[in-house]
């Protein structure tokens, strides 16, 4: 049961929204798609006394900018699935929106932007997120800036967001390079265990990003020849360990995953 | 056995059920939100508890402190253990281990002094709302001194441990020895001997619904007691005996119930506190079980260290094994008893004469087990499974032949072996109609192309034999039911069952039976279940007895009514009863004549009774008490007893793919043969083995309750606890065989926990037969990716 008494505040504004959550500091939480915040507050995991819905502040859409896709944070998986922008411009966020565990159910409600902002390094979303490119536009009470992925992810369920700052938008380059991507899980429930994007950069070399490994994504570069399992071995700095599989897992994993996906890569088969 | 009204002599139904799968009675309500599950209950000025958890394994209780916690908002009440105390010194064991020769210990609902488990209930409050119990519940302040844990049973045992009971002595809650012949001997002359261990997770049942309970006492000092329970009345018997006060001032009302599993047993502390605080506060109180509370809950752990002696042809000439359980701390509740049956269980199908078994229940820190689906023959099952896979391949003999000549024959049953004496059964045809029907020859021909592609598929067969019915004399978990059967003017007919059913319905299936023994329309007959005010005492829902001891009391009540009926039809169309039948709702002669409604026989018999010559019993009601003959608690010339009557049995073949450079097991395909005798409702019994099997499949794979050395619980969510869901598993594909029981009248033999134990076997000995061309063997489950990436990492060293 949620046992503090809250309040929930739908600002309809981006302003006012910033302006709610500068007000109410730690005992505020901002109120996507709810999915993770609504059970941890159940659970007591997490107490607050102000809810700020982003429900009406218009970022559930998807535009295309230029030779970039802006995503709202607010939408949800099924509507990047769904997108038809999304599976021409960038089919990898579309595909891996598809693959999110917990049915139709959840992904009508969870969504992209919180899943970055809670960066469980055991997820999906981070290290397709940096393995895109895409860049976030964090808004706070004195404007917005923009953080590339990156740079957003700093560790273990922490990001660059600043208190007061919250996630509107996540902008993706267009991208129609072939890519891949694979991640290794227990069974359905289960969180992806490690997750490997390969894509093809603009200057034709394979990028390969590691997700569930470390604390934060990993990326990997084909460039400079050598062999892949031991730049991926070197590249792994500290692996992460959770109740689900411990470092020394993900890190024998890594390795062979990011082959596999590689040849499906070179395959040109995207599944 | 039946009541002491005149004998019913038993014969097949005059008129068999119908074949045809009838739809689950309630289905409509339960599809439309309206299945009035415990948490549907609500009531005027109904309160709300929770309870404060010790976060502690094993601790000192220093102190608390619930000023804050009683200032707070909407508290009605708040209680620790030494206040509790005053109105409830102790909680009443469900399945006392002293009745059984082993030690007990006497539990509280609220914890005074220390604490023995984690999660052990240490303070309640009461509050208008969940919301503001739970905020009053985190005010509470409980100063602990905790020391080091007992919570590996093996360490357990060892005299240097620390004693979870220090009256004990020991942590062995006992040791239940099973021996026949002399193994000694047959391991010395044996040519090959296969050695192990095999060490089980704990791990439970996760109810989609888990418990709850409301209690309220009326003006007139009666009890009211909605609970989401399997027994009913026993749970009724344990409130009298705590509360101080008479069955008679006591209604217990099971709710539909969304999934039992043993988990549903009583004997939780809740059970008593809910009642006391309610009669405290002088208003309804519900409490429900959050998903936490309820993994906290366990079973299923357990390690063998075994041996068994063979000869050449795989036949096994001897069997010792050493099953430790770890049972937690011990409650009040049903669940050591599962170690005892996993002893019992041994040898299983198989044909041994010289065995050694010793089931020893070991007591730890860690939260007490209740029931879980299985109650141990997955256990047992897993060990004998592994063991036939370990003498095959050890003399290049195919399993299947190595079971073939273990097999119990099926000319020698009824079979005595140790506690059992098996009813019936064919497993030897069970085991080749598998073969077939799993197309096992085409999967080895695939598995040995893939195998030369370097990919590691892998084949399980498992066979599993399945004691139910269980009748513990000495408790109130007992193998006979009761049925009142009551039919009113109109003709309509209501059954009035001692059993109870978890969602597995059997209540269609009683309902089915009766309305085949009348003549009547299946929506005629209502059955009622589950509230004691209502029901005749009977013992809920337990070891697949529903069906067994539920249908059968009910057609032998139906009968008695039909007699009466038919007497009183053969006087109204002047013929006689003998040449009557009950078809489509009427009472008419054998092959000619309409007859009459069946209605309209039994208004007569409430208006014109007495005044008609010859309808002179004006009684539409009979109660009747059944279970199958095969319970045997006297022993025999031989000192033998049997608890188990009833022995139904499954075979299951697993085809899976292991991943060598992740260690993820896929399961591409599952097939299963069952035989529960007759079955009175295939979609009932496919839907339980669809179920069983996916618990099994988890069981193996990947489903875990893991303890810390500190005693705490790493699993709390569906993300850590890892179930099967639907992209997990294969559509299974089911055969059926019929041996039908000859001690049941039906025929039936129970089908609610066939599957789990050949499910987990068949996996394990799949994922094995993957593993094998390494050279590995992974006993210690579940068969997660690390573990097995890790047998493969080393098996390549």
């Amino acid at each position: 049961m949620i046992r503090t008494p809250l309040r929930l505040y739908r600002p309809e504004s981006v302003a006012e929204a910033t302006a709610l959550l500068d007000e109410h500091g730690d005992n505020a939480a901002v109120l996507g798609g709810g999915t993770l915040l609504v059970p941890a507050l159940g659970r007591g995991e997490r107490s607050v006394t102000a809810l700020i819905d982003l429900g009406a502040l218009g970022l559930d859409g998807i535009t295309r900018e230029n030779d970039e896709l802006v995503v709202g944070a607010r939408a949800t998986y099924s509507r990047v699935a769904e997108s038809r922008l999304c599976r021409q411009h960038a089919p990898l966020l579309a595909e891996v929106a598809t693959r999110i565990t917990g049915g139709a159910q959840l992904r009508n409600q969870a969504t992209y932007g919180g899943s970055a902002c809670y960066a469980n390094p055991s997820s999906d979303a981070p290290a397709v997120l940096v393995a895109l490119q895409a860049r976030l536009v964090a808004a706070g009470t004195n404007g917005s800036r923009v953080i590339d992925a990156s740079a957003f992810f700093t560790g273990a369920f922490a990001t660059a967001l600043a208190p007061g700052e919250l996630v509107t938008h996540i902008h993706v380059p267009t991208a129609d390079a072939p890519y891949a991507y694979e991640k290794v899980k227990h069974c359905e429930g289960s969180w992806p265990i490690v997750t490997c994007t390969a894509t093809t950069t603009a200057a034709g070399r394979r990028a390969i990003t590691l997700g569930g490994v470390c604390t934060t994504p990993v990326e990997v570069d084909d460039a400079d020849g050598g062999d892949l399992t031991d730049r991926i071995v070197a590249a792994l700095q500290e692996p992460w360990s959770d109740a689900l599989a411990d470092g020394s897992y993900r890190a024998a994993v890594a390795p062979a995953l990011a082959r596999r996906v590689l040849d499906r890569l070179d395959l040109g088969a995207t599944r | 056995m039946n009541s002491t009204d005149a004998p019913v002599k038993p014969a097949p139904p005059a008129n068999p059920p119908d074949p045809a799968r009838a739809r689950r009675k309630g289905g409509e309500l339960m599809l439309t939100g309206r299945g009035g599950y415990l948490d549907d209950v609500v009531m005027p000025g109904m309160l709300h508890a929770a309870i404060l958890r010790s976060p502690h394994a094993r601790a000192d209780i220093l102190g608390t402190d619930l000023d804050a916690a009683r200032a707070m908002p909407g508290v009605r009440l708040a209680l620790d253990g030494a206040q509790l105390a005053e109105h409830l010194p102790r909680i009443a064991h469900l399945f006392d281990p002293a009745a059984f020769g082993a030690h007990t210990a006497s539990f509280r609902a609220l914890a005074v002094d220390r604490v023995i488990h984690e999660g052990e209930p240490v303070a309640v409050v009461v509050a208008d709302t969940l919301a503001a119990a739970e905020a009053a519940r985190d005010a509470i302040q409980v100063r602990y001194a905790s020391s080091q844990p007992v919570t590996d049973m093996r360490a357990a045992l060892k005299p240097a441990s620390p004693l979870v009971f220090e009256d004990w002595g020991t942590n062995a809650l006992g040791d239940f020895p099973f021996q026949e012949g002399d193994p000694d001997a047959a391991f010395a002359g044996a040519p090959h001997v296969v050695e192990g261990e095999i060490r089980i997770q704990r791990y439970n049942t996760a109810p989609l619904e888990t418990r709850g309970y409301v209690a309220s006492w009326g003006d007139d000092g009666r009890l009211t007691f909605y609970a989401s329970t399997q027994n009913p009345h026993p749970l009724r018997t344990l409130l009298a005996t705590m509360l101080g006060i008479s069955e008679s001032d006591i209604r217990v009302i099971a709710t539909r119930v969304g999934g039992g599993f043993g988990h549903k047993f009583p004997g939780f502390p809740e059970e008593g506190l809910l009642a006391v605080v309610s009669r405290i506060v002088d208003a309804p109180v519900k409490w429900l079980e959050t998903r936490e509370d309820c993994m906290l809950v366990g079973g299923r752990e357990y390690h063998h260290t075994f041996a068994a002696a063979y000869d050449d042809t795989g036949r096994i000439l001897a069997l010792r094994d050493r099953v430790l359980g770890d049972v937690g701390a011990l409650g009040a509740g049903g669940g050591w008893g599962m170690v005892y049956v996993a002893g019992m269980t041994l040898p299983g199908p198989y044909k041994i004469l010289d065995y050694d078994i010793r089931a020893v229940p070991v007591v730890t820190n860690k939260p007490p087990w209740n029931g879980a689906i299985g109650y141990g023959k997955e256990s047992a099952t897993l060990l004998l499974e592994r063991i036939v896979e370990l003498i095959a391949a050890d003399l290049g003999i195919d399993s299947v032949n190595v079971r073939m000549v273990n097999f119990i024959p099926k000319d020698e049953f009824p079979y005595w072996v140790g506690a059992k004496r098996l009813d019936s059964g064919d497993y030897a045809g069970a085991l080749r109609q598998l073969v077939e029907l799993g197309d096992l020859e085409q999967r080895r021909r695939t598995r040995a192309e893939r195998r030369a592609r370097n990919e590691l598929p892998g084949l399980g067969l498992a066979f599993e034999l399945c004691p139910e019915g269980g009748d513990f004399p000495g408790s109130l978990l007992r193998g006979y039911d009761t049925a009142t059967i009551r039919v009113d003017p109109a003709g309509a007919v209501t059954v009035l069952s001692g059993v109870t059913n978890p969602g597995t319905g059997n209540d269609t299936g009683i309902a089915q039976v009766v309305a085949g023994e009348l003549g009547v329309e299946l929506g005629q007959v209502t059955v009622r279940q589950g509230d004691t005010d209502v029901s005749p005492y009977g013992f809920g829902n337990f070891s697949s007895r529903g069906m067994n001891v539920g249908g059968g009391s009910a057609l032998l009540a139906a009968r008695v009514i039909r007699e009466r009926l038919a007497r009183a039809a053969a006087v109204l169309l002047e013929i006689d009863a003998a040449d009557l039948e009950f078809v489509a709702g009427r009472i008419r002669p054998r092959g000619a004549g309409e007859g009459i409604a069946f209605g309209e026989v039994a208004n007569k018999v409430y208006g014109m009774s007495i005044a008609i010559p010859g309808i002179d019993e004006p009684q539409l009601e009979a109660t009747r008490t059944w279970g199958p003959e095969n319970m045997l608690h006297v022993p025999d010339e031989r000192g033998r007893t049997s608890g188990y009557p009833t022995f139904p049995y499954s075979a299951h073949l697993a085809e899976v793919e292991l991943d060598r450079a992740t260690g993820v097991v896929t399961i591409h395909d599952y097939t299963c043969v069952h035989d529960c005798g007759v079955v009175i409702n295939p979609t009932f019994v496919e839907g339980q083995l669809q179920g069983s099997i996916a618990m099994g499949i988890g069981g193996a794979l990947w489903e875990e309750l893991p303890y810390d050395r500190d005693g705490r619980l790493g699993a709390r969510t569906f993300k850590q606890y890892l179930t099967a869901r639907a992209p997990d598993l294969p559509r299974v594909r089911l055969g059926h065989q019929v041996t039908p029981s000859p001690y049941t009248l039906l025929g039936t033999k129970g089908a609610g926990e066939s599957g789990v134990s050949g499910a987990v076997a068949a996996i394990a000995n799949a994922v094995n037969d993957a593993l094998s061309p390494l050279g590995a063997i992974v006993h210690e489950m579940p068969l997660t990716p690390p573990r097995l990436l890790a047998a493969i990492n080393e098996a390549s060293r």
